[in-house]
């Protein structure tokens, strides 16, 4: 489930990117970038703005990658005081700033309908990922193995049932159960 | 346009990774440019400021920086981008106003009289007036301080310029002067001006704090009224302490005798200048140039 597609831990693509490789911060990027627009994007109730602070938030990370220290923090702790702090300026200037961005000579993306609705998605997505995620936590330990064996990782019933040592008939019930308690959690959310 | 945003995103920054040192060092340089012109205007304003008060004798730190009235001199920098049309509006020829704003300086890019066929500027005009185009209050403010009357101490009233008056200016006027017959005769000596050596403030930079000195409720708002409408700048309107009064008198900061005297003038009242007193500051505050204990001679029905 990541979306980088490269195995290696963020500190290790922050260094490679800092030594000029550039598909070692597009990993980086792509990792995180549908969270931080999640991010942007519960914040400021635009699409438009949500994608420039996107933008900014990793052209900020971009441009202070000497200062990442990995002794005091994670990555990701750094890349969200980042946005936290970019969310802080909109509202003070009321204006998203480029200013990172143009140090790196980078154009302002001006968003089609169809580019905004795909933050619009992902952020939605995203949020609704953090919610699967806290709910998967919060059911009984054998619904949420057989959740993520039969769902998320698409095994057939008769395997899960193999693996976990229960009856197929077992593993549907805790399958059905499980969804039934993540669907409940979803809907008690405004999806809209 | 994009169309797909993470993914022109990431092209981007991909980009920008790999080529990261190079763009940072050159956005480093940019702004060390940027930085150095804003020195270097910083340094030629600085400079052009000094040059125009050295050329006025900045004497008084209250008075606004700029040129004054009394004083001759190269003519201050701040003058010489001002481009000034001048529109005679006398009945009978008088003072060249554009050839004394020359003397000062001042660019005066058009020089007409007011056709007798246009409707505007309505002839003949007493007072001279100073118009400006957007973006020129403070132009039209020091063009205003250079044609103030040495025989009544007055400045020109300064307003927006109204659209048939720069018609008949023509185009590129920063700043209309419409010269009217009590337009200043000349920049000689000023041989009645209220206040010996110091110039007046125009009536705006003068803060006059309004005292009721009597018991008749609501006089000092009124009297702060008149006042404002003269364009004096008013302060604060109170009652004073000593509320027994019949005459009114002007009370004045160090310096400000002549400012004093113009608004005793316009109130009617007369000799009853006098220095402002600690107390009277107190009450007043420490912004006022000038003070007005109004009295209840200031009761009597007003009409001229």
């Amino acid at each position: 489930m990541d979306a980088s597609g490269d195995p290696r831990p963020d500190t290790e693509l922050l260094a490679a990117a800092l030594a000029g490789e550039g598909e070692a911060f597009g990993a980086f990027y792509r990792r995180h970038a549908r969270r931080i627009a999640a991010f942007h994007r519960a914040r400021t109730r635009d699409a438009q703005d949500a994608a420039d602070l996107t933008a900014e938030t990793f052209a900020v990370a971009l441009a202070a990658l000497d200062r990442f220290d990995p002794a005091r923090g994670e990555p990701i702790a750094w890349l969200y005081g980042i946005a936290r702090h970019r969310a802080g300026a909109l509202h003070r200037r009321g204006m998203v700033d480029d200013r990172a961005r143009r140090r790196l000579g980078m154009a302002r993306l001006e968003l089609e309908d169809a580019a905004l609705e795909q933050v619009e998605a992902a952020a939605s997505a995203e949020l609704v990922l953090v919610d699967i995620r806290e709910g998967l936590a919060a059911l009984p330990a054998d619904q949420r193995e057989a959740v993520a064996l039969r769902v998320l990782l698409d095994h057939e019933y008769a395997d899960v049932a193999a693996t976990t040592g229960v009856s197929e008939a077992v593993v549907r019930k805790r399958v059905s159960r499980g969804l039934s308690a993540l669907r409940a959690r979803l809907a008690g959310r405004d999806l809209t | 346009m994009s169309t797909d945003f993470f993914a022109d995103l990431e092209r981007q920054l991909v980009d920008a990774t790999r080529d990261r040192p190079r763009r940072l060092r050159r956005a480093r340089t940019r702004r060390a440019a940027v930085a150095l012109a804003a020195i270097a205007l910083l340094c030629a304003a600085a400079t052009g400021l000094v040059v125009a008060l050295a050329g006025t004798g900045g004497d008084d730190a209250r008075a606004p920086a700029g040129p004054r009235p009394h004083d001759a001199g190269p003519p201050p920098a701040a003058l010489r981008h001002i481009r000034v049309a001048v529109l005679d509006a006398r009945s009978v020829p008088g003072t060249d106003v554009a050839a004394r704003l020359r003397d000062r300086g001042v660019r005066v890019i058009a020089v007409g009289t007011a056709p007798g066929a246009h409707p505007l500027p309505p002839a003949p005009q007493a007072i001279t007036q100073v118009f400006f185009a957007k973006g020129h209050q403070r132009d039209a403010a020091r063009i205003g301080i250079l044609l103030r009357d040495a025989r009544n101490g007055l400045y020109p009233p300064v307003s927006p310029l109204p659209s048939r008056i720069g018609a008949a200016a023509g185009p590129g006027a920063d700043v209309v002067v419409l010269a009217g017959s009590a337009a200043p005769p000349s920049p000689a000596p000023h041989a009645e001006a209220p206040s010996p050596a110091a110039a007046l403030l125009p009536p705006a930079l003068v803060r006059v704090a309004v005292l009721n000195a009597s018991t008749v409720p609501g006089l000092a708002r009124g009297v702060a009224n008149r006042l404002q409408n003269v364009g004096f700048k008013i302060g604060t309107v109170t009652n004073a302490a000593d509320q027994s009064r019949t005459a009114t008198y002007v009370a004045y900061a160090p310096g400000r005798r002549g400012e004093a005297q113009l608004v005793a003038t316009k109130l009617g009242v007369r000799a009853a200048l006098q220095p402002l007193t600690a107390a009277l500051r107190a009450v007043a505050g420490r912004d006022a140039l000038v003070v007005v204990l109004v009295g209840s001679d200031q009761n009597a029905p007003r009409g001229r």
